[in-house]
Order: C-alpha cells, then structure tokens, then sequence
C-alpha cells in the first residue's frame, strides 16, 4: 500500500518548512497580521490627532462638551430694602431789596 | 455815609458827611438857618438889612455880619472889583427886589437869544465898594450913609465854608450850598467827583475831581427874569453900567481853596467874558459855557489832572467833558 502525505504546502513540518525553505518574501508576516498592525497603529494615530485636537480645543476654552459656557453666576443678590429718606428743608429768604439807586454825585451849577 | 438834603437859603442844601454824627449835622443845619436869618437882603428884620436902612455911618454888627461883609470885600478886591457888593440898587431896579427861588423864569436860551451885544463886564469907577470899612476890634461896619451892602454873592460861599469848618473831623465831606461846594477828604480817603451841569441841557457838562478845597459856579440860567421893558435880565451885573452882563458865557466854574474863592473866581471869569476868563480861572482852572453852549476846560481840568487831590487819580478818571 502507499502512503500519501499530505504535506501542508511547503512540505516537512512546519517548523522544518520555515527554516528550510521559506523566501524572504515569505518571511514577512502574514496578510492578517499586517492588516492588524496597521489597524492598530492608524487607530493609535488617529486617537492621537482626535485627543490633540480636542486638547487644543479644550485649551482654547471651547469644551466640545460644555460649549463655550455661560459665565460664571456670583452668589444670589441679596435682597436689600433700601429705604430712601428724603429731608426736604425749605429755606426761605428775603429777597434782596432792590439795589438803591448811587447817590447823585456832588453838582455844581449857578445858584 | 450821609445826605442830607434841604432847602435854605432860598435854594437847595446837601450835606454829604462820611464820619459826622448827627448832633454835627444838626449844628451844621443851624448855622445855615443862622446865616440865612441873619444875612438875607429879602428879610427886612435880617441884620443886613437893618444895616442897608441904618441912617448912621458906623453901625454895630454881629461878628457874623461882620465875617459876610468882609468876605464880600475880600472878593472884590481878589477879582479887582468886578465881584462888587455895592450893586444893589442896580439889581433892585432892573428887577431883583424879591427872591426868585420860586416862580417861572424865562428860559435861557430865549434869554441869550433876546440879549444885547456881548460885551466884558469891568469895575465900577471909583469902587465904592472901598468904602466900607470894618473894625472887628469896636464890632462896627463904616460905610457912607445910603451904600447897601448884598453880600448875595459870596453868601453860599462863605456858609460852605464856614460849615465845612463845623465838621472838620469828617472823613469826607461836601457841603453844597445852592451849588457852591465845599469838599473836605481825610488823607488816605477817596476824592469826589463832582459833576458840573450844563446851565442850558441840565445835563452833566464834565466832571472834576475834588478832594478839598471849594468849586462854584456862576450862572445866568437860575435868577433870570424879564424887566419891566421884557427884556431878559439877570442878577450878573456889569458893575460899570449896572446892568445884567452879557459876556458871551453863561456859567463859568472855577476851582478856589475855600468856596469863597471859588465863588468869586467863577462870577469874575463870567463876567469877564471868554477871551479873560481862562486867566482869571487860572492854574487850578475850571469850566467855562459859552453862550452857544459849548463846554471849555481850563487848567487842570482841561489836563485831566485833579484839583487839590491828596492821592493821583487812577488812570481813566480824568476830567471828562461829555
């Protein structure tokens, strides 16, 4: 009877295989592993560009969550009454006599 | 500050007295009602009349009569007998026999157009007037029996005097007799200004600054009335005719060291008419009205400067004509 094996591509084990006939372009990393990688790193990229985007933001005082904010309200007022006092003095005075009128002054003239 | 107006004398008084009291002005008021009494040709029991009717050559007299009668020769003989107090029966018989205080009176300039040809006024020959004699030391006026006295014409003058006399503590003072004043200013005080009037207008013919001494004026437009023939006539004789004078002025102001200086100086410029009448003003000077009304200032009034001021007048307050 024959024995067929059925060698995985490649033949021999798969550590065998590697090490003996594996090309250089074999060695590279499978097509799966690449895509995770860069899906990995393109993430990491893109968080980073989002988190400094918003960190610039964030510095600049807009918070994209918050908005621009309103402005910071005091303490309520405190309700004074205020009770105004008017003191109303009238002062009455004399009006000033009339200016009297300057005493003609000295006048020669044939007596 | 006081002003006191009244009338006496036949004419209007005005005491302005700055540091008088009032017993000063009433004793003031006094003495002028006792000069009026006392002095007056138109009372016939007044002392100078006695005297005009007194038959003897030496009459008794009151130190008062005596004081008026000698001023009225001190004037004639300062202006060479043309202020002559021996006029009075000229002056009755061209019509002044009564006082004229009141009453109409023709108007000036009707007066100066109806009046004859301007001519100066000059002393009467002979100048009866030195005749008159006065002994203070008997109390007695000498004077041929029938010369009547009129002091009218140095009257005022002499009263301003002898008031300002009166109230000589004053710091300042005029004493306006009729028109004649007599001003008296404390060192350090201000002067006055006294206002001259226009004997045509009424109106202010100039001002001069006085701080003492006398200012008078001699007019034709207050005693001025028509003779018995209608012609006009005032009471500014000519002593050499006798009758009303017609120089060519119709007032003349002039500038005396007491009013009775004044007084004569301003009834000598008149008569004497235009041409001499600066002269007889002099240095002190004065102002002089023509007949056509126009206003002349002589001496220091016409420099601007101010007669017997005790400090120089600001700059601006000269004697103005206006």
């Amino acid at each position: 009877m024959t024995e067929r094996r059925h060698d995985a591509p490649g033949g021999g084990t798969p550590s065998a295989g590697r090490d003996e006939a594996a090309p250089a372009s074999a060695r590279r990393k499978p097509r799966s592993q690449r895509s995770a990688t860069v899906a990995y790193g393109g993430s990491a990229v893109a968080f980073a560009a989002v988190l400094g985007a918003l960190s610039f933001q964030v510095a600049a005082g807009g918070d994209p969550a918050i908005g621009a904010g309103e402005p910071a309200a005091g303490p309520p007022a405190e309700r004074v009454l205020v009770r105004r006092i008017v003191r109303r003095v009238v002062t009455t005075r004399e009006a000033p006599a009339a200016p009297a009128p300057a005493p003609a002054p000295p006048t020669t003239r044939s007596s | 500050m006081q002003d006191v107006t009244f009338t006496c004398m036949g004419c209007e008084m005005r005491l302005i007295a700055d540091g008088v009291g009032d017993a000063g002005l009433r004793g003031a008021r006094e003495l002028l009602d006792a000069i009026d009494a006392r002095l007056s040709r138109f009372r016939p029991d007044s002392e100078l009349s006695r005297l005009n009717a007194d038959p003897r050559t030496t009459v008794p007299a009151s130190p008062l009569l005596r004081a008026a009668v000698g001023a009225a020769l001190w004037a004639a003989e300062r202006t060479r007998g043309l202020v002559d107090p021996t006029l009075l029966g000229d002056l009755e018989r061209h019509g002044y026999a009564a006082s004229l205080a009141a009453g109409p009176r023709p108007a000036l300039a009707d007066a100066v157009a109806a009046a004859p040809a301007r001519a100066p006024a000059r002393p009467r020959p002979g100048a009866p007037w030195r005749a008159v004699a006065i002994d203070n030391a008997a109390g007695t006026i000498t004077r041929p029996p029938g010369l009547r006295l009129d002091t009218g014409g140095t009257t005022k003058g002499l009263a301003a005097d002898a008031v300002a006399q009166l109230l000589a503590g004053a710091r300042r003072l005029v004493v306006d007799c009729g028109g004649d004043l007599r001003v008296l200013v404390a060192p350090g005080a201000a002067p006055f200004d006294v206002a001259v009037e226009h004997p045509l207008s009424g109106e202010r013919a100039a001002m001069l600054r006085v701080a003492r001494g006398g200012v008078a004026t001699s007019g034709l437009g207050r005693r001025l009335w028509r003779d018995a023939a209608g012609r006009p006539a005032h009471h500014l004789l000519d002593p050499s005719t006798g009758a009303p004078a017609w120089s060519g002025l119709v007032a003349a102001t002039a500038v005396g060291s007491t009013t009775l200086e004044a007084e004569a100086l301003a009834k000598a410029a008149l008569l004497r008419g235009p041409l001499a009448a600066r002269r007889v003003l002099g240095r002190r000077g004065g102002v002089l009205v023509g007949d056509d009304g126009s206003v002349e200032l002589v001496g220091r009034a016409a420099a601007g400067r101010p007669s017997h001021v005790v400090k120089p007048a600001p700059a601006g307050q000269r004697a103005v004509a206006s």
